[in-house]
């Protein structure tokens, strides 16, 4: 598999930059958690100039350079692409983490193999039952066992 | 002097915008109107210490709370 | 009129094989990808590695295999059975309820010390003593706790004004505690200014842990902590250390259990004194010394100018310290920094060290709580100091009026527990740093007004997350392992239960 390259481009004035972003390429989520990371540093602003686009704003909190602007692009850009991998992570291994997560905290006893595992999920998903992970520190959320 | 901004109902959750909203109510008449695809602040009587920056510390406001609603 | 321009730049996009990882979070530390996961396992991997597990290139032969197998991080060969262990192992407070149990005696102190807001009254104050009574309910109300250590941590005020409440909170507790068999202790920070012989044999022959604050050299000491004109509070300080620690000795006590420990708390003032701090702690054969910071809130403006400092300014001072204790322990001086064996514990064993401060969610209300004199319940002490300050939204009951479903039931403690949640906090939720760090929702409240605060805005989170850099990039550049052999020891000295404010 082989890596690809991804081109950004953005405008950049005075004191901020924009950039458009395609949520084709890049979940919500991940356009989010790129922008929460710079809120100390800069005035953020999304909009949606077309239908699966966002428009992301960065105002500068201080006077700065078209340097410091481009600089600012560039790791915005690498956030981006790192939060949109973080949010694949965390997608592709749900099942997993709210399996683990069930037993850590309820002790729920079910197969111990991948393999098992995922044949388990595969049949909850015909049966279009999802999954319920009670929160932790919640009395009596489902701490039932279930011999799967 | 008024001014406005529009906050786009899919990227921002309206319970976001009216807390930012009130959050700094003290230091401008805030109000708040929801359209169908986006939600309209008009900011009048703004302090004038904090005139320059009112609508974008509250636009980063509403984001932050945007994102923790989201979990 | 400003003009625009476009720009295009690239950037390399990586590929993922998602179904062969398990969940872990990943970040830039000392160079390298550092890649945690949920049982707080570690490991360091160059560029090309990391984009091999991304790939899912990391196969039998492949030179990170056998780790990150081992470790959790790939799906081939995951026993989720065991993974799901070691995590409760890390986590087996949630549930547990209050271990710490603070308890103060008394608001009034006979010091004023520079950096105080603990809502102190003067020594003519009577009326803020906790009575006998109120201290029955605090026992009765504390023994609930289902958690099977509990520790009351006596402070004040300077909490040793008020012995006879102490006396009896010791005694009835331990009373009630042939029912309960609980593991209980008892611990005092005490400024030792008020200390008598007779009340320290009390102590001594009752078992209670005795911990001090020592900011240190005496011109520090006494400059952060002003008493009388006529006294020393220093001289007093070293007096009752040498006494507690010769009497323990001659009774017979073990030393590595039984001694008096210190807290310090940095003021812009240690700065010029860092080196002398950590000698001291060193000479009076301390095992611990904890570099904190002052908690950049309650204070009047010109008091912090002259106290306070920024975090950075806060970090590089920490910097310099840990190195310097880190050269005394490579030339066999056992000396430990706090801050740095709580994160440590979580990051070299499979336990947690249960450091209220530093976990997730946050210990307020569910692994501590605070009675004031009055009997008033709060989440945790700073609760109770901003109490004082005049906002009582952190109290949750009354010892006594209130049941201990309500208390720990009430809508605050939940609030504090979502609030610290790191799986569920914007950024925390994808740091590497989250099996190892924590969030004080107090502290968000106190500087930024906000329970949940904003990360990239928290000095708290730059904080952690410098501190939790700092031990990585050592162990990342650690070629004959002996630099690891001092941090795993720093581990193992903790030979009391980390409850209670001073055991680390």
């Amino acid at each position: 598999m082989s890596e690809e390259t991804a081109d950004f481009t953005f405008e950049l004035s005075e004191r901020e930059l924009s950039f458009d972003v395609d949520e084709e390429l890049y979940a919500l989520d991940a356009i989010y958690g790129a922008a929460y990371l710079f809120v100390d540093r800069a005035y953020v602003f999304l909009a949606r100039p077309a239908e699966r686009k966002v428009r992301v704003r960065l105002r500068s909190k201080e006077a700065t350079t078209p340097e410091a602007l481009e600089a600012l692009a560039g790791e915005f850009a690498n956030e981006l692409l790192n939060s949109q991998l973080r949010v694949r992570i965390g997608r592709s291994t749900a099942a997993l983490r709210e399996q683990y997560m069930s037993r850590a905290f309820f002790g729920q006893q079910q197969s111990s193999t991948i393999a098992e595992l995922l044949a388990e999920l595969d049949a909850e998903e015909m049966a279009e039952e999802p999954l319920e992970v009670p929160v932790p520190w919640a009395k009596g959320s489902g701490a039932e066992a279930s011999d799967g | 002097m008024a001014e406005t901004l529009h906050f786009t109902r899919s990227l921002y959750a309206p319970e976001a915008v009216q807390e930012a909203a009130r959050a700094f109510g003290h230091l401008a008449t805030i109000d708040v109107s929801q359209g169908e695809d986006d939600i309209a602040l008009v900011a009048t009587d703004i302090d004038p210490e904090v005139a320059h920056v009112l609508l974008d510390e509250l636009a980063n406001h509403a984001l932050v709370l945007t994102v923790q609603a989201r979990g | 009129m400003s003009t625009t321009q476009t720009r295009t730049l690239s950037v390399v996009r990586l590929p993922l094989v998602e179904d062969k990882l398990n969940f872990f979070r990943y970040g830039d530390v000392a160079g390298k990808k550092l890649v945690t996961n949920d049982t707080g396992a570690w490991h360091f991997l160059d560029e090309a590695s990391f984009r091999d597990l991304l790939a899912g290139r990391v196969e039998p032969g492949h030179a990170h295999y056998e780790a990150l197998a081992e470790k959790g991080f790939l799906r081939s060969g995951l026993d989720l059975g065991r993974f799901a262990e070691k995590m409760a192992r890390k986590k087996r407070f949630v549930g547990q309820g209050p271990h710490l149990h603070i308890v103060i005696t008394t608001l009034r102190c006979n010091q004023s010390c520079k950096y105080c807001h603990a809502s102190r009254t003067n020594m003519d104050r009577v009326d803020t003593d906790m009575s006998l009574e109120t201290a029955k309910k605090v026992v009765d109300h504390a023994m609930q706790s289902p958690s099977p250590y509990i520790n009351f941590e006596f402070q004040g005020g300077e909490p040793t004004v008020n012995m006879p409440v102490l006396k009896f909170i010791v005694e009835y507790s331990r009373e009630k505690n042939r029912y309960e068999n609980k593991q209980l202790e008892h611990s005092l920070v005490t400024n030792m200014t008020y200390m008598t012989e007779e009340n320290a044999e009390w102590l001594i022959d009752n078992e209670v842990l005795v911990c001090t604050s020592l900011d240190g050299p005496e011109e520090l000491h006494n400059y952060n902590r002003t008493w009388s004109k006529e006294k020393n509070a220093y001289a007093d300080v070293r007096r009752w250390i040498d006494y507690f620690n010769r009497r323990y000795v001659e009774k017979g006590r073990d030393p590595q259990l039984w001694h008096v420990d210190a807290l310090m708390t940095t003021s812009r003032k240690t700065f010029d004194h860092w080196k002398q701090v950590v000698d001291l702690y060193v000479e009076l054969g301390m095992h611990t010394i904890f570099l904190r910071p002052l908690n950049p809130y309650g204070f009047a403006l010109d008091t912090w100018k002259r106290i306070g400092y920024t975090t950075d300014e806060y970090l590089g001072f920490y910097r310099q310290a840990l190195d310097y204790i880190l050269e005394l322990n490579r030339a066999g001086t056992e000396i430990v920094e706090g801050t740095a064996a709580v994160f440590l514990m979580k990051m070299l064993t499979g336990d947690d060290p249960n450091f209220v401060d530093i976990r997730s969610p946050c210990g307020a209300g569910t692994g501590q709580v605070a009675y004031n004199y009055d009997g008033k319940i709060f989440t945790c002490d700073e609760a109770r100091m901003t109490a004082a300050m005049g906002n009582d939204m952190f109290e949750i009951g009354e010892a006594g009026v209130t049941s201990y479903e309500a208390a720990y039931g009430h809508p605050t403690v939940k609030a504090m527990a979502v609030a610290s949640l790191q799986d569920s906090l914007p950024h925390c939720e994808t740091c590497w740093n989250k099996p190892f760090c924590g969030v004080c929702p107090m502290h968000n409240y106190m500087t930024s007004g906000d329970l949940f605060g904003q990360r990239p805005n928290s000095p708290k989170c730059k904080e952690h997350y410098t501190i939790a850099s700092l031990l990585f990039e050592r162990l990342a550049d650690d070629p004959d392992g002996k630099l690891e052999q001092i941090f795993r020891r720093w581990t193992l000295t903790r030979p009391r239960e980390q409850g209670s404010s001073c055991a680390v």
